[in-house]
């Protein structure tokens, strides 16, 4: 299932929260595993058997390194059984047909492809189950001992399909214990609403357009770059929109999870960009993967060849085509240029040429990770340079159609509306009575406004891709 | 304390939308974008493990969704209000103007379709009869200058061309409907053309055909319906300020003696059907809607029979052909799966005509089983 369908809102979430709030605390961690499990399943409803087995698994392996804490030899083998069967169910399910594919490029092999299908979501549940057995093993958050919470954890409905990846030793309190407020879940309402309006009214317009554009036979040079920047803004306001629901969701359940995204098209190099994009992804490979390599600390030669096969993974992780891994080396090789030539230049330059600069590099990125058929690709970055000529008979139609929408999303991509209603927040604070009346009217208004602009849009829905299904 | 109200409307709100979609009673069939909604799906463990029951049941709340037209003409004054002059495929033109897109991808299907008329033809006319084919073009040909501005649409003209160059049988249309596009000749709320419409096509196909056609007061039009809201309004789904179309027919073929039987062997005394006109899609006044074979007969006595081979464009043009032909014999091929070639003998064809609007004819996937040979 998804936030964003019409089952999930009239069906699912109304009797999630009823029956959250109504049963006693001991009961809800088994109920939320309960409505999670159901939650997959409704997408997934053979593979959900893969998370449970993953459960299973990744339990027993919590508690092996946690029975051996004190023996360093079989900890450490227990660790890599348990990160080996993890990269092997990754392996299997995501990555075999593309292994087959490559191994059938060999001249006089010839394998027949496994066809299986990718189970949504198991990248992030696969990381999660990782950081928790990495966890254990490094002793920052205990092991496990209550199947159902370890349970709740990996299966966890609000961050199961999309993110963000929680890293155990964030949430191990929270599973336990946790305190569920009026406050706090006012709070995770207005995130939700602001995830699910990003997702339904902004992505999925500029989506649209996008698909438009990107299965044109030849599209002309404006086409071309109104369809790139239409993804750009896709994958943001889609990721990030499914992220703000999880975080709301979260909220509601008296959860409180880390931040994922936070206006990543302000930055002013490629460096913040990825600050600021997928926070949890790069935190994880940072904590699990770089440091553990040795970082920066082991000499610069050590430190390029981390940094190249962090980002090599990060690619394969979105993907398991060539495009990704290109797209992964390609932010690999551009992070190296900043941190080595690029960022004295940067840091000099005025800030407008950091922006235009880090939107290009960007832009260019996503045309990369568009296309996972090299053929399309190179004709699709052809026709951005002209190759189909400048202006097309759509043009004119399409941009017209689609400019208020391409400025709210650009509107949206800066933190000017956050900030307005900081300041209006403040202001209201300290205003009279009828001031704060007027402000928390006005707030309920505009909130209530994106909640049935977001549910038309679903009601009478033409296009809604979920476009994570290959993470 | 002061969330409170925050919380409670939204609780309030998620918990009405939960009850009142699940617990109000249900409509099997939707007037207003007429079609049957869908059922509460079947419940067992195969459709769990194939995902349909999950699939099925997204779809069944879409469908009886708590105040659903609504939800959609929210969506559609949210989209005008970005700019947008297309919803659900249908364009928002002048003059009140909801004209159904047809653009490339739309037009895909046109090759193979026309080879298909094209070696029907040939065919025919080696048992000697005579072959018309009649392409309509829609109103987002005829009408462009009512789109809306840079909107883009197939080259009408250009596929319309092709069909005359292939076809020896060919009427063209376009240029008398595009002589007469400031008339009354396409429904602004709906998909077709209107009594009007038909009739300048009749008259090109009466010429191709090497008759005078009849003025147009000897078929004595009459005014049925001036609230018709077809099938372009449900879609674009903007139901403020848009007129309703007025529904116009030929009434002389109210006084023909006219005798209309179905595949099942019913009867029907006439080709309207009036009592449909308190339905929504008032257009099914003529013939009721679409069948897979109608048989009609006439008392023209010309010794002439018409194998009439259609989409619904062809039902309110049938009324000029009453004085015509002895019998016509009316073929859907979307519902008609016997084969053609017996019909010619059974039912004594003379001449045949394959009429259907240009974008239903790209779209079509049935116009193959016309295949005479096999």
């Amino acid at each position: 299932m998804v936030f964003s369908s019409v089952e999930f809102l009239t069906l699912f979430l109304p009797l999630a929260a009823l029956l959250y709030f109504l049963l006693p605390v001991k009961m809800r961690n088994g109920l939320l595993l309960v409505f999670s499990l159901v939650f997959y399943a409704w997408g997934e409803p053979v593979y959900v058997l893969i998370m449970l087995g993953s459960i299973v698994m990744n339990y027993l392996f919590g508690l092996g390194v946690d029975r051996f804490r004190a023996r360093e030899k079989a900890k450490k083998t227990v660790l890599a059984l348990a990160v080996a069967c993890n990269l092997l169910l990754l392996g299997v399910f995501k990555y075999a047909d593309f292994m087959i594919g490559n191994l059938n490029l060999i001249p006089g092999v010839s394998l027949p492809a496994a066809e299986i299908a990718l189970p949504i979501g198991i990248s992030f549940f696969t990381f999660q189950a990782m950081s928790y057995v990495i966890d254990v093993y490094r002793t920052a958050a205990p092991a496990q001992k209550n199947i159902l919470n370890f349970g709740l954890y990996i299966s966890l409905f609000p961050q199961l399909i999309a993110g963000p990846i929680v890293r155990y030793s964030t949430v191990a309190d929270q599973i336990v214990a946790r305190r569920t407020d009026l406050d706090l879940a006012a709070k995770g309402i207005r995130r939700f609403i602001v995830g699910l309006a990003k997702k339904v009214l902004i992505a999925n317009n500029v989506g649209f357009l996008w698909s438009q554009i990107s299965v044109a036979e030849a599209p002309c040079a404006a086409d071309a770059w109104l369809g790139a920047i239409a993804f750009a803004f896709q994958i943001y306001f889609d990721f990030s929109g499914y992220s703000d629901m999880a975080i709301g969701l979260g909220h509601i359940f008296g959860f409180r999870f880390l931040e994922n995204f936070d206006y990543p098209y302000i930055s002013r190099s490629v460096t913040e960009f990825w600050r600021r994009w997928h926070i949890s992804l790069g935190t994880w490979f940072r904590e699990y993967v770089y440091i553990p390599l040795g970082g920066n600390r082991k000499g610069v030669a050590k430190q390029v060849r981390n940094i190249l096969i962090v980002w090599l993974l990060t690619g394969l992780w979105h993907g398991a085509s060539w495009n990704f891994v290109l797209w992964g080396l390609y932010y690999g090789v551009m992070l190296l240029a900043e941190k080595f030539i690029l960022k004295k230049l940067l840091d000099r330059a005025p800030a407008f040429v950091g922006h235009i600069y880090t939107l290009l590099i960007v832009l260019f990125g996503w045309v990369l990770f568009a296309f996972d058929d090299t053929k399309a690709l190179f004709a699709y970055f052809a026709a951005m340079f002209g190759t189909n000529g400048g202006f097309g008979a759509e043009t004119a139609y399409l941009l017209s159609s689609n400019a208020l929408t391409l400025l709210i999303a650009a509107i949206a991509s800066l933190p000017l509306g956050a900030k307005l209603a900081g300041r209006l927040f403040a202001r209201a604070g300290k205003s009279r009575r009828g001031g704060r009346i007027a402000f928390r009217a006005a707030e309920l208004g505009w909130y209530l406004l994106l909640f049935l602009l977001s549910v038309a849009y679903l009601v009478d829905s033409t296009y809604n891709p979920f476009i994570y299904f290959r993470f | 304390m002061k969330n409170r109200i925050f919380v409670a409307v939204f609780a309030f709100l998620l918990g009405a939308l939960c009850v009142l979609t699940f617990a109000l009673p249900k409509k099997e069939f939707s007037e207003n974008e007429n079609r049957y909604l869908a059922a509460f799906p079947k419940l067992s463990f195969e459709t769990v493990r194939d995902g349909s029951f999950m699939s099925d049941i997204s779809e069944y709340i879409a469908d009886h969704f708590v105040l659903r037209d609504g939800w959609v003409t929210l969506k559609s004054l949210a989209e005008s209000a970005l700019l947008k002059t297309e919803n659900n495929g249908v364009f928002r033109g002048r003059d009140g103007y909801l004209i159904d897109s047809f653009d490339e991808s739309a037009a895909a299907g046109f090759e193979k379709n026309l080879e298909a008329a094209r070696a029907f033809e040939t065919a025919a006319e080696s048992c000697g009869i005579e072959v018309r084919t009649l392409l309509a073009p829609t109103a987002a040909t005829v009408l462009k200058e009512y789109l809306p501005r840079f909107a883009v649409t197939a080259d009408g003209e250009g596929l319309l061309r092709t069909a005359s160059q292939t076809l020896s049988g060919f009427v063209d249309t376009l240029e008398t409907l595009s002589a007469h596009k400031d008339e009354y000749i396409y429904y602004r709320t709906d998909h077709h053309w209107t009594a009007l419409g038909a009739y300048y096509a009749y008259c090109a196909y009466e010429k191709s055909c090497g008759r005078e056609p009849l003025p147009q007061e000897a078929f004595r039009p009459e005014t049925l319906s001036d609230t018709f809201y077809g099938t372009t309004y449900s879609r674009f789904g903007a139901f403020l300020g848009v007129k309703p179309d007025t529904l116009c027919a030929p009434a002389a073929a109210l006084a023909a003696q006219t005798t209309l039987t179905n595949g099942k062997g019913e009867t029907h005394t006439s080709i309207y059907y009036p009592e449909l006109l308190d339905g929504k899609d008032k257009y099914r006044y003529f013939l009721g809607g679409n069948d897979g074979i109608l048989r009609l007969k006439t008392t023209a006595e010309t010794g002439k029979n018409l194998l009439l081979i259609k989409d619904s464009y062809a039902n309110s043009f049938l009324p000029y052909l009453i004085g015509d032909f002895d019998s016509i014999t009316v073929l859907d091929m979307r519902y008609y799966n016997g084969a053609v070639a017996e019909l010619f003998d059974s039912e004594a064809i003379t001449d045949v005509l394959i009429l259907y609007n240009l974008k239903s004819f790209c779209e079509d996937r049935y116009i193959g089983f016309i295949n005479l040979t096999e």
